[in-house]
């Protein structure tokens, strides 16, 4: 327990010396302050360079195109910053040959992955929910009467599937020595849910869902019933990839 | 008491085999010098050691306690110096070593009182820079000090002073000599006169096995050659002694000087001085050379 704790007070102390928690804080802020500006303003600023009937169609921004962009951006953007930062965490500990005295030390190999993962999903959660009280805030200023039901569902199926992203990136970690090609890695593994949404028969059991159908969750398509096999995959899947990541990680020599 | 022991320890990648099967016993309170050319195997030899890499056959002992591969307890009385420490660069030394002292599990009083104790040591006590900052000299240092921070038993120097300035290599060399009661140390090197300077007992790892091992003074002993050098005013004078020279020996002719290699060191010493007796040359210098450990080293490795 004593060493995790000091991991991951390392860990903070990397991230805020090395200003990647900044970054990821600017980033994100941006985002989060973006979702409801881009709703409320992007159909003025389109009328200023399309016909006028082309204008007029617009439909008014609503609470819901805010979040819809909420989604939209935090789905892409925000996942691919996170997959950026992240995918270097063991490797280039592992390239630069920091870990050996540390594991001279008697540090245990398996504490090394749990610090790691724990940490980069602390700070995803912390930057994701403080994304989501900017949007909050910012999408009740600009539509106070207006309700969004299923918001919390729709905003929590969105960090699960953070928490699984990141437990694939820790994989590739220990799987590859280099980032690029954990990079590539972990876009295979969004490019394989991607090919499997195509057959309608796996729609119950596609872990994909949690990123991209936030805004259907929103307008009441889907409801928590239809996730239950997703849920379950999508908490198994971490628990079973952190499992392999430190058996294979255990097996890894150290130069 | 045996601090380590080798049992028949064999370590190939792939077809290339590294360490060849070697067995050896270390005993506690010496400076143990593990020599051997780049590429020799030394560092694989201490990576075995610490359970960071597999064996490929044998078996290792710390204080009779079996090292295994992965997480291996025996570390708990080893410390390690890898031949290029890498830091985390943005931290201080104090930070680093705290840390270090966490991992060890260590109360944090006594933490701050050893990591201020060993800091003072190696000379970096009062540096608040980040190690981002430091030179080669200050990482060495540095890395010691983190190698002690446990107290082991047994600390592992990786080819500690190969990239420093002499002064740095002195530092170095006088930190290790000072700790030599409280800890063994193993010194992988391949600069042979630190290893003369400061190791008790030394291995000659040449082509995957220890091809000479013992105390050093025995070592020069077993292995000299009887050398005479005779060191004339010009080199006109040692052209001249060497043509007269009656005997077979090998000689060696440098400028003014004259390298011989005595079989009999008394006879060819009277053969000597009766030549220059003869020939009415009368040399700036007659003296008995040592050989040097490179030259053992280099003899052996041929």
């Amino acid at each position: 327990m004593n060493t995790l704790l000091a991991l991951l007070k390392k860990e903070t102390m990397e991230f805020n010396r090395t200003y990647k928690l900044l970054i990821l804080f600017a980033v994100f802020l941006i985002l989060a302050i973006l979702s409801p500006l881009a709703a409320k303003f992007m159909p003025d600023i389109m009328a200023q360079f399309l016909p006028k009937e082309i204008a007029e169609s617009f439909p008014t921004p609503s609470a819901l195109d805010s979040w819809a962009q909420f989604f939209k951006n935090f789905s892409q953007i925000g996942l691919f910053v996170i997959a950026l930062l992240f995918a270097g965490m063991i490797i280039h500990e592992r390239n630069e040959g920091t870990l050996i005295i540390l594991l001279t030390k008697g540090l245990h190999r398996s504490s090394v992955v749990l610090a790691k993962s724990l940490f980069a999903m602390l700070i995803w959660t912390i930057m994701y929910w403080i994304s989501f009280s900017v949007t909050y805030f910012y999408t009740w200023y600009y539509w106070r009467d207006e309700h969004v039901p299923f918001l919390a569902v729709a905003v929590s199926h969105l960090w699960l599937f953070g928490l699984l992203l990141i437990a694939v990136i820790l994989f590739g970690n220990v799987l590859f020595k280099s980032i690029y090609a954990n990079l590539l890695w972990t876009a295979l593994f969004v490019g394989i849910w991607f090919v499997v949404s195509i057959f309608p028969k796996t729609d119950n059991f596609n872990l994909l869902k949690l990123a991209t159908n936030g805004d259907q969750i929103l307008q009441g398509l889907y409801s928590v019933r239809d996730y239950k096999w997703i849920y379950i995959m999508a908490i198994g899947s971490i628990l079973f990839i952190q499992f392999i990541t430190i058996q294979i990680f255990n097996k890894k020599s150290i130069n | 008491m045996s601090i380590l022991t080798l049992e028949h320890l064999t370590k190939s990648f792939g077809a290339h085999q590294v360490i060849d099967d070697i067995s050896y016993t270390l005993e506690e309170g010496r400076i143990f010098g593990l020599i051997g050319q780049n590429g020799s195997g030394k560092t694989t030899l201490m990576k075995l050691i610490l359970g960071l890499l597999p064996s490929t056959k044998g078996k290792i002992f710390i204080l009779d306690e079996e090292v295994s591969y992965g997480y291996t307890a025996t570390n708990r009385h080893i410390g390690y110096l890898p031949d290029v420490p890498s830091y985390y660069p943005y931290m201080t030394a104090y930070e680093y070593l705290m840390l270090c002292g966490e991992i060890t599990g260590m109360p944090k009083n006594v933490r701050k009182e050893r990591v201020e104790h060993y800091l003072h040591l190696v000379g970096l006590a009062k540096n608040k820079k980040r190690i981002q900052q430091f030179s080669r000299g200050m990482k060495q240092r540095l890395g010691i000090a983190q190698a002690l921070i446990n107290q082991p038993k047994l600390l592992i120097c990786d080819e500690p002073t190969s990239a420093l300035d002499p002064i740095g290599r002195k530092e170095i060399l006088d930190i290790l000599q000072s700790i030599k009661h409280e800890t063994t140390v193993i010194l992988s090197t391949h600069i042979l006169h630190d290893a003369e300077q400061i190791c008790d007992e030394i291995a000659l790892l040449h082509n995957g096995k220890f091809v000479i091992t013992g105390n050093l003074s025995e070592i020069m002993t077993k292995h000299s050659k009887h050398q005479i050098q005779v060191t004339f005013h010009t080199e006109n004078q040692a052209c001249t002694f060497l043509e007269k020279l009656p005997f077979n020996e090998q000689i060696v002719h440098k400028s003014n000087s004259l390298i011989i290699e005595a079989k009999d060191l008394t006879h060819t010493q009277q053969q000597l001085f009766s030549l220059c007796n003869a020939l009415n040359l009368y040399p700036s210098s007659i003296e008995v050379v040592q050989p040097s450990l490179d030259e053992i080293f280099l003899e052996v490795s041929r």
